[in-house]
């Protein structure tokens, strides 16, 4: 009976493992052969299509390149994102202990919401100039307003028995804030910085299009003025490569911080 | 003994207490001319049908609801102030505990919340909660977060929050609705040895008859729509004595009790 039970178990985990692993990173592999064995057969010019193999050559034959203008863009995407999570925290916060001011600050942030932001960045460019300081503002300004929204609701959806307690011992607006609002709002304000993830990295590369003369945003610029798509194809690598990390260090540290919500 | 002395020492009065909601525009009329007083260190059910207003009552006590007219008074003083004071201990049907906090954290919580620092000695709150944590049985559980407890073991550390507080009023809001019913048993006859142990004030509100018979020292009805006081029974303590030494409390005089009790809420539905 026992050995039956320790093969189902062994079974099972390689299931698990199939399913979760080999299957995903199977397709992955068959999509970049046929993508490589289609641009060598049809003689596609790289011009166009770049094969897999160039661009992992050309990657790694410049991966110094690639490295200084990633976390360029990498920096501008993270600092961007403090920026915009610290003020949006700051209003949220702000909002939930006077209510007045979220008359104020909420018409105004679904105004910057519906603009796109995108749209302003060659204005702010012409205002402020090249340099680093436009692509933070823009990565600020495209998570500021998911950041609010979810953190202001994590805020007032407390559980109703727990602000009962705190209203019978006497507890001021601070200390239920402190000691029960802002740990409530963790699990929506985690799943709000997930969303807004490839929102800074979106405004990091778009707002390096408008001459900020570095970044992988730039990168991308010029090699697609010199038609050189291997350079372009190894920049979206790296933004991938960034991407994918960012998400999977989030949510590990959103399951290390939330320990209570995942059993 | 000691109850009997203070027989007639009200701990809160609640007089002439009227309150109503607005609903659509209509003003509804929830409690009329409500006028108990509690007596130091009894145990008192509120018993009534679903959505007749008691934990509206239970709010005004609390002072989480201003009423219409009429006034509670807790000790002399308004409810609110009781609650600066922190001289209630609320217990409501869902635990309230804060996940992220272990058991014991959460039952410190209601001493370092709202506390005036030169008053405050760290080691006399630990030691007070550890001896709060031993009278409700949880002493083995201190280091467990919430999730890790079954809702009954929750339910205890909310009891061991409130009691927590020195010289505390309890006001338990159908503490016991979500448990199953040996867990209800259990936790009912542990009620009874805690307070035996350390005699409080306790306004219950349940909807369970043998439940508030069991437990407390008078009975209070409530009628539907608005609610009014209908009857209020005295409890023979000789009941609590039987459950504290296990034995089942039926007898004729408990039965007729009961079908008192479940008389009067079953006319109420039907008018």
């Amino acid at each position: 009976m026992k050995k039956n039970l320790d093969t189902k178990i062994f079974w099972n985990i390689c299931n698990d493992f199939i399913l979760k692993f080999i299957i995903p990173f199977g397709v992955f592999i068959v999509i970049v052969v046929v993508w490589e064995l289609s641009v060598h057969f049809l003689k596609v010019p790289d011009y166009i299509v770049p094969s897999p193999l160039n661009i992992i050559d050309r990657l790694f034959e410049d991966i110094s390149f690639f490295i200084i203008q990633g976390s360029i863009t990498l920096f501008v995407a993270i600092t961007g994102f403090g920026l915009g999570a610290f003020i949006a925290i700051f209003f949220a916060i702000l909002i939930v202990l006077y209510k007045t001011i979220g008359r104020i600050v909420f018409p105004i942030s679904i105004f910057l919401k519906v603009t796109p932001i995108v749209a302003i960045a060659p204005l702010l460019t012409i205002w402020f100039g090249f340099g680093v300081f436009v692509p933070l503002f823009i990565v600020a300004l495209m998570t500021f307003f998911p950041i609010l929204v979810n953190t202001h609701f994590g805020l007032n959806n407390v559980d109703h028995s727990s602000i009962t307690f705190f209203q019978s011992i006497g507890a001021s607006k601070l200390e239920v804030m402190k000691y029960l609002r802002i740990r409530s709002a963790l699990p929506p304000f985690f799943s709000s910085v997930r969303i807004c993830i490839p929102l800074a990295l979106i405004g990091a590369v778009v707002a390096q299009f408008f001459g900020s003369g570095n970044g992988l945003g730039w990168v991308i610029l010029v090699s697609y003025n010199n038609l050189d798509m291997t350079t372009c194809f190894a920049s979206v690598l790296s933004l991938s490569f960034m991407g994918t990390i960012l998400t999977i260090s989030v949510s590990f540290i959103e399951k290390k911080i939330i320990f209570w919500n995942n059993q | 003994m000691e109850s009997k002395i203070l027989k007639h020492h009200n701990d809160i009065e609640v007089c002439n207490v009227t309150h109503s909601y607005s609903l659509n525009g209509e003003s509804v009329e929830v409690l009329r001319e409500i006028n108990i007083g509690f007596k130091k260190d009894s145990i008192t059910s509120i018993i009534g049908a679903n959505g007749v207003g008691k934990t509206t009552l239970l709010n005004i006590i609390a002072g989480f609801i201003e009423p219409d007219t009429g006034s509670v008074l807790i000790r002399g003083i308004s409810p609110k102030e009781a609650c600066r004071q922190k001289k209630i201990g609320f217990v409501s049907h869902d635990h309230g505990l804060l996940p992220w906090m272990n058991v014991f954290d959460n039952v410190l919580l209601p001493l370092t919340i709202n506390s005036k620092s030169n008053m405050h000695n760290a080691d006399d709150d630990e030691i007070k909660v550890l001896q709060t944590l031993e009278l409700v049985g949880l002493i083995d559980w201190r280091n467990y977060f919430p999730h890790q407890l079954s809702m009954g073991l929750c339910q205890r550390v909310s009891l061991a929050r409130a009691l927590v507080l020195d010289d505390v009023i309890l006001i338990l809001d159908e503490p016991m609705a979500n448990l199953d019913e040996l867990t209800r048993e259990k936790l009912r006859y542990d009620l009874l040895e805690i307070f035996s142990l350390s005699p409080r004030t306790v306004i219950l509100v349940t909807h369970n008859i043998v439940e508030s018979i069991e437990l407390s020292n008078s009975v209070i009805v409530l009628s539907k729509h608005p609610a009014e006081i209908v009857k209020s029974f005295e409890i023979n303590s000789s009941y609590i004595d039987n459950l504290k030494k296990g034995r089942l409390p039926i007898s004729v005089e408990f039965n007729n009790i009961v079908n008192n009790i479940r008389k009067l809420l079953d006319n109420e539905k039907k008018s």
